[in-house]
């Protein structure tokens, strides 16, 4: 159905060429489900833009052949490709928050392709996207219908994407990392719903993700990538089972396991270096001059101690009120009922996104040594040298010293950000989704250097995550927090094999880790 | 109709917050509108009779709360310098720059419009290019100079309208539009340019959106991906836009009033400023500022009417 053979890529925006996709070969059958997995600036969105049409820039070059049922896509006209797009083949996307039009309603994006492919009437199209929705599992289609984007969760909005895309019944469905944006549970959800339509429909599914266990849950063969190239393809059982490839067994090393056995650390000796006691915090919102007042709690009776040299994982999904409960430690939100106790200046937070927290226009050494001018007392060389030393605890090149946050990757990124933090020497950090926006193999890297600064300087860390792996991986005690409360805590072990609260379970289950309790009792 | 109501009352107390302000104005700027009416025959004792004859020397929240309740109940109260009533003088005066508000704001959205979906979709070609000089030059032209030039071309060397040969709409409603056209024109035409750059950044903006990305995977061609999907987006900032030109054109129509020899409300607004006659002055500006409160809550109205989002925030 599906025949890729030897495509390229180049950009010509800059002065020299780049490719970005090298000799891309690829064949599917009708039904297939092929997963294409490699790290950001892999090019594996590009050449999955490319199959489907979507790349069509005047500064590219595209070589090679790309035939979809005997027709050649590169070579056809736009008129003719347009004809395919939205009929035989659909695309969904990773960002299901904005990639929907905002001010049309659901009903109306749904039926687009079948007005634009079809000649269906009025009545037979409102039937036909009713059935898309139910098909794509949304409750209550015919509400969801009338609604728009912003009313629903961004797990609905990707089903919404998955209707409108399977209305017109494609034979090719490309998937560009769908559940990246999602939370756990929901990210489950939407795999098996790709798995049903694939079951039901045979359509074929191209498969884009960096997420190595997701594609072998549903894939049937991989395509790794790197830089360009295709660095191995075959079975997933193969691939997985016996990868070839050097850079293949390093990608699978990388993902965090829970399969080795872990002991649990008794802390309660050591000292408390961080305390919350009933921590309550509402939002309040008011519409107009003469609105209602609105009352949303957001934390209801959250309590914890930390001590020194523990890492506790604070793990939950989107809106269970994590991120508040971070800013309420670090003392970014002040509006809180209950007491938080730590010695002053001991705290300092690592952010998820490194480069967005850093100042663009300066250096980092200039970065760096800020807390040190707040903090006072430090001649000019005596700053630049403990900034130095920091580089080199987080294993960075003194040179980066003198560079802006834009010239380095996502993973220096997150080095400096940690390194920043540990500036005014806190007795504790709060992590909040360190290493949720980086690749794989550079998550491994940053948890191992977590893991080695704790170690070296008695750091007490609040690891917040919503990865029940990388969580495992690293912290000594876990809590998990669910609508502002907080429903189990306990050392990984028990909460991976013996948890009580069946949302613990449902998370286990999500990371596709239920197995771990078996594995540890054999 | 919750909203509608709320939304009523607080265009009702902005307007009375509007008129307090302008009456306490008149009372602290220097200026007497008895000495100003007697002018050279001024004696002091005069002048302090026909202050008590026009009840000026009550208390400043006495005379408010007077010209307030007259007011509510539809009484403008009396010009000083012409005797006559404030309703009647406006009566006739009023249509006149609602009808040049009205002609230029229909122009602004008939030309640019059409004008930035074009420079959007041809982003970067020669006319593009042309379009965007021209704008920029257009922009930098106040209309009263704008007048001064279309007095110029189309009435003094094309000679398709007298200069200063204002037709009443009582002669003749057809000549009244036709001259009426020129004026609106000049109030037109810098509006139009900042429309033009605003919708083409706005589209440009909303075309490198992941909704437009969608919308191209689904089989739409640029033309459908620009109409369907990125213009009603690319309205929202354009609405607000529009309805703050609006007001101001009502505002600004004073001066090109008085560059095309219009009798509208901005000679007399002049004349009674400098004559210190402050019913009729009171009765225009609390016009004027319902003009813009009416316009700007209609503005809200639609916005919601197309941006579902706000909807949903207005009626929780």
């Amino acid at each position: 159905m599906l025949e890729v053979k030897n495509l390229n890529i180049e950009f010509h925006d800059h002065s020299l060429p780049e490719t970005v996709v090298y000799r891309f070969n690829l064949s599917m059958e009708e039904g297939d489900i092929v997963g294409v997995v490699g790290e950001s600036g892999s090019g594996k969105t590009m050449s999955a833009l490319a199959i489907c049409g979507l790349l069509s820039r005047r500064d590219m070059k595209k070589e090679g052949e790309i035939l979809f049922g005997g027709k050649e896509l590169l070579t056809c006209s736009r008129h003719e490709m347009r004809e395919l797009q939205g009929d035989d083949i659909a695309i969904i996307f990773q960002e299901p928050m904005t990639s929907l039009n905002p001010v049309k309603t659901i009903g109306w994006q749904v039926e687009e392709a079948l007005r634009i492919h079809t000649e269906m009437t009025k009545e037979e199209r409102y039937e036909r996207a009713i059935w898309a929705l139910t098909e794509a599992e949304l409750p209550n289609p015919e509400k969801v219908y009338h609604q728009y984007p912003h009313e629903l969760s961004g797990g609905m909005r990707q089903r919404v994407m998955i209707a409108a895309a399977i209305v017109c019944r494609p034979r090719l469905l490309i998937a560009d990392e769908p559940t990246t944006a999602l939370d756990v549970t929901i990210q489950a959800e939407i795999i098996d719903l790709l798995l049903k339509l694939n079951r039901e429909h045979k359509t074929a599914i191209l498969f884009i993700s960096h997420d190595l266990s997701l594609v072998r849950k549903l894939c049937r063969r991989v395509v790794v990538m790197q830089n360009g190239y295709i660095v191995e393809q075959g079975a997933v059982k193969q691939i997985f089972e016996n990868p070839q490839q050097e850079y293949t067994k390093r990608l699978i090393a990388s993902i965090p396991s829970c399969e080795e056995g872990k002991e649990d650390k008794d802390f309660s000796t050591e000292e408390v270096v961080l305390s919350a006691a009933d921590i309550h915090v509402s939002y309040h919102s008011s519409h107009g001059v003469f609105g209602k007042k609105q009352e949303q709690k957001v934390l209801k009776g959250v309590s914890f101690a930390l001590h020194k040299g523990e890492v506790l994982g604070l793990v939950g999904e989107s809106g269970c009120g994590k991120s508040t409960l971070a800013k309420v430690i670090v003392g970014l939100n002040q509006k809180y009922e209950g007491q938080i106790g730590c010695a002053k200046g001991s705290v300092q937070m690592v952010f998820q996104d490194p480069y967005s927290s850093l100042n663009p226009r300066k250096t980092v050494g200039w970065i760096m040594e800020e807390p040190l001018k707040i903090k006072g007392g430090y001649a000019k060389e005596e700053r630049r040298k403990k900034v130095l030393e920091m580089l080199q605890k987080v294993e960075l090149e003194p040179e980066i010293a003198d560079r802006y946050p834009r010239q380095l990757s996502g993973g220096q990124r997150q080095r400096v950000g940690i390194g920043l933090a540990l500036m005014s020497e806190p007795k504790v950090l709060v992590a909040d989704e360190p290493v949720s926006a980086l690749d794989v193999t550079v998550q491994a890297q940053i948890l191992k250097l977590l893991q080695k600064l704790k170690e070296e300087m008695g750091l007490a860390i609040l690891f917040i995550s919503h990865d029940l792996r990388v969580v495992y991986q690293l912290c000594d005690n876990i809590i998990i927090m669910k609508d502002g409360e907080i429903v189990e805590r306990g050392t990984p072990q028990k909460i991976y094999t013996a948890h009580k609260h069946p949302y613990t379970g449902q998370l286990l289950k999500a990371a596709g880790i239920e197995t771990v309790g078996t594995a540890a009792q054999a | 109709m919750k909203y509608v109501g709320k939304k009523i009352i607080t265009m009702c107390l902005t307007l009375i917050l509007v008129s307090f302000l302008v009456f306490l104005c008149f009372t602290v700027i220097p200026g007497d509108p008895a000495l100003a009416k007697l002018g050279t025959e001024a004696t002091p004792e005069r002048v302090e009779a026909l202050r008590k004859e026009m009840g000026l020397d009550r208390p400043f929240m006495v005379r408010y709360g007077d010209w307030l309740y007259s007011f509510v109940k539809g009484d403008m109260g009396e010009s000083y310098s012409y005797g006559l009533p404030v309703k009647e003088m406006l009566a006739d005066k009023v249509p006149i720059t609602v009808t040049m508000s009205v002609m230029s704001i229909l122009i602004i959205v008939a030309v640019s419009i059409p004008l930035g979906l074009y420079t959007a979709k041809h982003e970067g070609s020669v006319t593009d290019r042309v379009i965007y000089a021209l704008n920029q030059v257009v922009m930098a032209v106040p209309a009263f100079f704008a007048g001064i030039l279309i007095t110029l071309l189309f009435g003094i060397v094309l000679k398709l309208f007298t200069p200063g040969g204002y037709i009443s709409y009582n002669q003749s409603v057809a000549g009244f539009l036709g001259y009426m056209i020129f004026p609106s024109i000049a109030i037109a035409l810098p509006k139009i340019s900042m429309t033009v750059k605003l919708l083409r950044s706005g589209l440009i903006g909303e075309k490198k959106l992941d909704y437009t990305r969608t919308a191209y995977s689904r089989g739409n061609n640029t033309k459908g991906v620009l109409y369907k999907h990125v213009l009603k987006n690319a309205m929202l900032p354009i609405i607000t836009f529009l309805g703050m030109t609006f007001t101001d054109i009502i505002a600004g129509s004073i001066i090109v009033e008085q560059v095309f020899g219009i009798p509208g409300m901005g000679r007399i607004l002049l004349t009674s400023i400098s004559n210190r006659d402050y019913p009729v002055v009171m009765a225009i500006i609390v016009c004027l500022a319902a003009a813009v409160i009416i316009i700007n809550g209609l503005v809200d109205l639609v916005y919601q009417w197309i941006d579902p989002r706000i909807r949903l925030e207005g009626e929780s």
